[in-house]
């Protein structure tokens, strides 16, 4: 090419993609739908009822989605929020301390009335109290989950091991499980700076008896019954545990299970779908219980939710909104990760748990779906706490997070490092309001 | 120099060493997810198979984020050689006043860190309306591709002998014609393979791709790939698919002016 | 006249190929590095537009703020650490491709893969490479008996930074190698005549006529790498985020947490300016060193 050619074609590449930007539909309002659902399946079937919403229901209206990262969720929405641009719908973001905050802002939409044009005895009435705070209901859940102890039954019936119920049943069947020279592990206690290493944390911290704040909201992680679940944490994490374990949060830990390579893991029922993806020869030997107990079964609940942002769209939002609540596309949303959710809504279980999946694998989804008071939602401690508002900062800062890596991997005294923990959640929620 | 019988052995370990990795993410990339989860790993796959980068292109966005970065590359890789081409010059030939100043600033400039030009260039272009846009990231990847451009070609520049010049402008030519005429045929290689190695660190760019954007639909590659790592899977075949074809174009380039790189890189841009 | 003539339109003409370069260079560096002074002298959150101005109280907190010191330790490692093997590394197989052999043509070509591939691509293949459950690391050490269990390379404080390191390594040596291979190229082989018949031996002759003749090169490039190394952001970032328990928490990382994580952008700033006042002094080492530049 000579030089002419070569400096011509130059200066219209860089002046045709710096002209060429994408125009936008003039007539068409296009909505953003936020989420952290977005296993690739997901994302497929969320495209797929856009679609169908636009097409059928209100042709001047196209829903985007923004699928972000679990760990990412809450800093993607706070530069949003700043930049004056928040996502018109938030799908599954499961933080309710976080949406609070919004509420105390004024950025959301009150849905009361949105649950009534449904049909308010449609939906499970505890969980729509769990996502109201200041006589605002912040957001409607479609879906509750909870992590579970998944184990594989060949495996446990190989040592002659029975299910555990209790910490010592767990570590005796984990220590009978585990043979590292072989890369085989009896249990995945995830010690990442992730969430998942919170709430698996937080869920061990609940069953010894404790608690992180009090009915007057006061800190009170410190205390022998958190040392104790604190230094069992520790303990199945370094011994029984696979070796990276210090940097898992939730893709690892299903993945553990999912290879193979341990033989148990706590997670929720996502591991099922992804079970038939990768592994399917492993779905007949899987089962689930619930996590063993110290002095109580204890788990985290959380939900699937939509919640709107106060913005110009906000008429059209709530429209996409009661579309989506329909029993039609909540089973929709909720069939790439059968096993995963509890529908909240009545109308819809019927057609969900008729999905071969459920039919097929009662020894998995039992444990997964049959509703359990044991299963506490982090912003409502006990039914005597009121909402938590200050739960969010002890999340958002990684306090409990740290407190685990810096005992699992730093090797730190447990009491040294809840201490640490303990003075870092008072200096954080110290002066929080209402 | 003639080898010896023990540089044989040598370059061999030097290539697995350098070349395991590459092999490594070609083959993940074609066995099935059960396959690479085994242990023994399999050197070979039993099983072949295309299921990654059909799903890729199916259920990612890959596509999109490909032509995201490929527009945002060229934009400032196309800028960059324009104007530093011509500055360049200006600083290999003209007498210009605060000339040695100006090479200096050159060379500083390229070594800014990237860490301390985020947070100005975030505050600044989030107030003229720059972030979220094609055209803000390309401004900003010129602050690296510039200086590169200018530093390396100036050497370039000097290097073309200064009587072709001179008997051109003696001819009657001006400055600008010898510069088209006489100076680019013969610093062409230079400049291209120089233009190519400022798309590269472009191509690469993660950290100014990570803040400045963040609408999804104009992400570009690297921050977009690294979405991919979800939260809740692990796809490794998919990972290593998508790691394969954004590696590719680079390697394609890189095969076809191989040649170029070496001498170029090392006559021109560090002599002495 | 025309000589004159031709002098001053030169200086004119110059001044006008470097004017769209130096408006570049001022709004998109000059004008963001003075903001960035600017900024790091007050307390401005991320998403606010103006904070209040606090003088010299950033310095002061990184000054005596354990994590920038710490933070400043490892970035010194990994930069020591890093450079000094891509230079060895990189200059021993410059040697190595110096020599005539068959295929060297593509060994050249090949060498230099690691240098072009992305970034993203470079971190997601270690990733999988130092797997603690499937990696090929962990399988290969475990086969050859040099450990009895398989190692968390990314995820353990104690080996975090050297496996981060030796990606370092991997993705940048093939640079030196390039410069060192166009330097050997020109020394001229009478040299290595001479010395062989004299009887000088293949280490003799690269200490007395190799070394310094590329020490020069060398030279340049260890300052370079070092800056560059110095800067980077995105291998440690992406291998292990700072971790584990911030054992890898290199100065531009910290930057990062502070302004994009805590959304301190005054302290991030000020963090940043530390960094470029340390590289500066670098940079004058270099100019210092090589001042005939002409």
């Amino acid at each position: 090419m000579n030089r002419r050619a070569f400096v011509v074609s130059a200066s219209l590449a860089a002046a045709g993609a710096a002209l060429g930007r994408p125009g936008r539909a003039q007539a068409a309002k296009t909505l953003r739908l936020f989420t952290p659902e977005a296993d690739p399946a997901q994302i497929k079937m969320w495209n797929a009822i856009f679609e169908d919403y636009t097409a059928k229901q209100n042709k001047d209206v196209v829903i985007k989605g923004e699928f972000a990262k679990w760990d990412d969720i809450t800093k993607k929405l706070a530069a949003d929020i700043a930049a004056g641009k928040p996502p018109e719908i938030v799908a599954g973001s499961s933080k309710p301390d976080f949406v609070a905050l919004e509420v105390k802002r004024g950025l959301i939409v009150d849905l009361a009335p949105v649950v009534d044009a449904l049909g308010r005895s449609d939906f499970n009435a505890a969980a729509l109290k769990i996502w109201q705070y200041r006589g605002v209901q912040m957001a409607i859940p479609y879906g509750s989950q909870w992590p579970v102890l998944w184990y594989r039954k060949d495996l446990f019936a190989a040592k002659g091991l029975k299910p555990p119920v209790t910490w010592d049943d767990y570590r005796a069947a984990a220590e009978k499980l585990t043979d590292s020279s072989k890369g085989t592990y009896g249990a995945v206690f995830s010690a990442g700076r992730t969430w998942n290493t919170h709430l698996m944390a937080l869920i061990h911290i609940w069953s010894a008896g404790a608690m992180l704040f009090d009915e007057k909201l006061n800190v009170v992680f410190d205390s022998p019954e958190t040392r104790r679940a604190l230094t069992y944490y520790a303990e199945m994490a370094t011994r029984f545990s696979p070796p990276d374990v210090g940097q898992y949060g939730f893709r690892e830990a299903s993945a553990a299970f999912t290879s193979g390579k341990s033989a148990t893991t706590f997670y929720w029922g996502r591991v099922l779908a992804h079970l038939y993806a990768q592994a399917p020869q492993l779905v007949p030997e899987s089962a689930t219980i619930h996590i063993p107990r110290d002095k109580q079964f204890r788990t985290t609940l959380h939900f699937d939710e939509f919640y709107v942002h106060k913005t110009p769209s906000t008429t059209e939002a709530l429209d996409v909104v009661k579309f989506m609540l329909q029993p039609e596309q909540v089973v929709r949303l909720l069939t790439p990760v059968v096993g995963h959710v509890v529908p909240t809504q009545k109308s819809v279980e019927p057609v969900y748990s008729r999905h071969e999946w459920i039919k097929n694998n009662p020894d998995i989804v039992k444990t997964l779906l049959t509703p359990t008071d044991y299963a506490v939602a982090p912003t409502l401690e006990s039914p005597k706490h009121p909402f938590n508002y200050k739960y969010e900062v002890v999340e958002a800062r990684n306090i409990l997070t740290d407190c685990v890596q810096k005992i699992v991997l730093g090797k730190e005294p447990v009491a040294k490092a809840v201490e640490w923990a303990h003075k870092q959640m008072v200096e954080a929620t110290k002066d929080i309001k209402d | 120099m003639v080898a010896r019988l023990r540089t044989y052995p040598l370059a061999l370990l030097v290539l697995i060493a350098v070349g395991f990795p590459l092999y490594w993410m070609l083959v993940t990339s074609l066995k099935p997810q059960t396959e690479i989860f085994v242990v023994p790993p399999s050197w070979v796959p039993r099983t072949w198979t295309s299921v990654h980068y059909r799903e890729l292109f199916a259920l990612t966005d890959f596509l999109q984020l490909f032509v995201n970065s490929l527009k945002v590359c060229l934009m400032s890789t196309g800028i960059s050689l324009a104007v530093g081409t011509l500055g360049a010059y200006a600083l290999a030939r003209c007498r210009v006043r605060g000339r040695e100043l100006y090479g200096r600033s050159v060379l500083v400039a390229y070594m800014f860190p990237g860490a301390l030009l985020i947070i100005p260039l975030v505050l600044l272009f989030s107030r003229l309306g720059l972030t979220d846009s094609h055209q803000g990231l390309a401004l900003a990847y010129i602050t690296f591709a510039l200086p590169f451009v200018m530093w390396v070609l100036r050497g370039f520049f000097r290097s073309v002998s200064v009587e072709f010049e001179e008997a051109a402008m003696l001819d009657g030519c001006s400055r600008l014609g010898a510069l088209w005429h006489v100076v680019l045929p013969q610093a062409l290689p230079g400049i291209l393979a120089t233009g190519i190695f400022a798309f590269l660190f472009a191509w690469n760019e993660y950290l100014f791709a990570l803040i400045l954007i963040s609408d999804e639909s104009l992400r570009t590659l690297p921050p977009g790939m690294m979405r991919f790592l979800s939260a809740t899977d692990v796809n490794w075949g998919l990972m290593m698919a998508a790691s394969v074809l954004v590696t590719l174009p680079m390697a394609i380039v890189f095969g076809l002016v191989q040649r170029y790189l070496v001498t170029g890189i090392g006559a021109g841009g560090l002599k002495g | 006249m025309t000589a004159a003539l031709g002098r001053l339109r030169d200086r004119h003409l110059g001044a006008i190929l470097l004017l769209p370069s130096a408006v570049l260079f001022l709004g998109l560096l000059a004008f963001p590095l003075g903001y960035g002074i600017y900024t790091s002298f007050f307390e401005l959150h991320l998403l606010e537009r103006t904070g209040p101005f606090v003088g010299l109280r950033n310095y002061v907190w990184l000054l005596t703020n354990g994590e920038f010191w710490s933070a400043l330790w490892l970035s010194v490692v990994w930069a020591g650490g890093t450079v000094g093997l891509q230079i060895a590394l990189g200059t021993a197989v410059a040697l190595l491709l110096h020599q005539r052999f068959a295929g060297r043509t593509l060994a050249r070509g090949l060498v230099l893969f690691p240098y072009m591939m992305p970034i993203v691509a470079v971190v997601l293949v270690w990733m999988l490479l130092y797997n603690a459950l499937y990696g090929v690391v962990n399988y290969l050490l475990l086969k050859a008996g040099l450990v009895s269990q398989p190692i968390a390379w990314l995820s353990q404080p104690g080996s975090a930074l050297w496996s981060v390191i030796l990606v370092g390594v991997w993705k940048y040596f093939p640079f030196v190698v390039v410069v060192v291979l166009a330097r050997l190229q020109v020394i001229p082989q009478e040299l290595y005549e001479v010395a062989r018949i004299d009887g000088a031996g293949a280490w003799a002759r690269f200490v007395e006529i190799t070394l310094p003749q590329i020490k020069d090169v060398l030279l340049v490039v260890a300052l370079l790498r070092t800056i560059w190394m110095f800067n980077n952001f995105e291998v440690v970032f992406l291998l292990t985020g700072g971790g584990p328990l911030r054992g890898t928490m290199t100065l531009p990382i910290l930057v990062y947490e502070q302004a994009f994580a805590l959304y301190e952008v005054g302290k991030g700033s000020a963090i940043a300016v530390v960094m470029f006042v340390l590289l500066v002094g670098v940079m004058t080492l270099y100019f210092r060193l090589f001042s005939s530049e002409q």
